[in-house]
């Protein structure tokens, strides 16, 4: 347990150091939701009806930031080989991979989502239901990358890769993420339905993508 | 430094052979390393002596044949009963050299600050050991690397698997790992590099892999 902290602690400091990138997805993020309304024009009802649109898709594109770099910096370095000598199994190194990347991309994005939900429109209760269901929603989009990154962990340029093999999984997070949104302001079903459908997504591809990632690292040799 | 009772440790590997990307690099490859004993790995560029360390090291399968490291605890598996240090160095830049080395022995070594600073001391790191990585020359960059070697316990890790141990190091930096090398087989440990160098190390064993080769190649 003290392996997979300190593997979590050193990872969020090269995360946080100068370089590092913690805040690039963050700063992304606000790129998409500030481009969106120049584009849109000045129509601030359909602004609001498409708003959790906007959020998620922004998350999740911001999400694949810094995937890439998931585990490719340590396999380059020859750090992986390290961690690989540790009396963790690997599925936990995965994990706490995983656990520092969503502390520094997706736990921001969802706590910055009711400040950028402000700059298209969004009514309070969206407002909510957005860092909400970004708050359950992101860990998905880790987990579902990480299996990417691990299998593209050897390659250079694996990024583009990446955003491939992991956008067509994320459909469903998407689709549930952003109903649940629009649950929360009006329409038919309640937004405990899809909410709890993302928990679920979130639930699930916890297992997959830990044990996926980690079978991908074991072939990467 | 305190005296660890000798381990009685071997490596042995039987019939070992090696292939990658569809061409062999070596077959039928039998040795024996004992307790305090040390092996120089050394023939032509490519002839597999990393491969040979990574499967020692369990990072890499062998295509056939086997490696042992025992006993004691011959239950652990290989990664765990050796330390490799690789030709690339697993430094991170943005860190400072105690936080990395901190960092290793919290996820992978165990053990507590006086082996720290005995590891540090050893390759004479003190002075270095708040600069961060990103600013070290390849030497010192090495020599973190090396230290690694001496944070983990010759009980747990009694393998050291060196590939190209003295690239970039000055000759003071080459005597500090003679000398550590030494240490460690007094206290039963044992030494496996891979080098091009001449190393003026004690009792040192030489395989060459590329008469091995060789005479396997003749009928």
């Amino acid at each position: 347990m003290s392996a997979f902290l300190a593997l979590v602690k050193r990872d969020l400091a090269l995360a946080l150091r100068i370089g590092g990138g913690a805040s690039f997805a963050l700063v992304f993020f606000l790129m998409i939701v500030t481009l969106t309304p120049f584009a849109i024009g000045p129509d601030l009802n359909l602004l609001a009806r498409i708003a959790p649109a906007i959020l998620w898709i922004g998350a999740v594109l911001a999400t694949l930031i810094g995937l890439d770099r998931l585990f490719q910096a340590d396999a380059e370095d020859g750090t992986l080989d390290l961690i690989k000598a540790s009396a963790l199994p690997l599925e936990a190194v995965v994990l706490a991979k995983c656990l520092a990347h969503w502390l520094t991309t997706g736990l921001p994005l969802a706590l910055a989502a009711p400040l950028f939900g402000l700059l298209l429109a969004m009514e309070p209760a969206g407002m909510a239901a957005a860092s909400a269901s970004l708050l359950v929603g992101t860990p998905a989009l880790t987990f579902i990358g990480a299996v990417g990154a691990a299998l593209t962990a050897g390659i250079r340029r694996g990024g583009v890769l990446i955003a491939i093999m992991a956008l067509p999984l994320m459909i469903p997070v998407l689709i549930f993420g952003v109903a649940a949104c629009n649950a929360a302001v009006g329409g038919t079903i309640a937004f405990a339905t899809p909410f709890a459908i993302l928990c679920a997504l979130t639930l699930i591809f916890a297992v997959v993508g830990v044990i996926g990632a980690a079978a991908g690292l074991r072939q990467s040799d | 430094m305190h005296a660890d009772p000798p381990t009685p440790c071997q490596l042995i590997t039987v019939d070992l052979s090696c292939r990658r990307n569809e061409r062999t690099l070596f077959a039928g490859l039998s040795f024996r390393v004992g307790a305090g004993e040390a092996l120089a790995l050394t023939g032509p560029n490519g002839v597999g002596k990393t491969s040979l360390l990574r499967i020692l090291a369990g990072l890499l399968r062998p295509e056939s044949g086997t490696v042992a490291i025992g006993p004691p605890d011959a239950d652990l598996d290989l990664g765990h009963r050796s330390v490799l240090v690789s030709s690339r160095d697993p430094l991170k830049g943005a860190l400072s050299v105690r936080e990395l080395l901190t960092g290793w022995q919290a996820i992978v070594f165990g053990g507590g600050e006086e082996i720290l600073d005995a590891a540090l001391q050893a390759f004479d790191l003190m002075p270095l050991a708040n600069v961060p990585c990103a600013y070290l020359s390849s030497g010192q960059r090495r020599r973190v690397s090396l230290a690694r070697l001496l944070l983990a316990s010759p009980q747990r890790c009694p393998v050291w698997l060196l590939d190209e141990p003295t690239n970039a190091l000055d000759s003071g930096a080459r005597k500090k790992l003679a000398a550590a090398v030494a240490l460690h087989r007094a206290r039963g440990g044992l030494v496996i590099a891979a080098t091009h160098d001449p190393l003026d190390w004690p009792d040192l064993a030489t395989l060459d892999l590329g008469a091995h080769n060789a005479a396997r190649a003749r009928p």
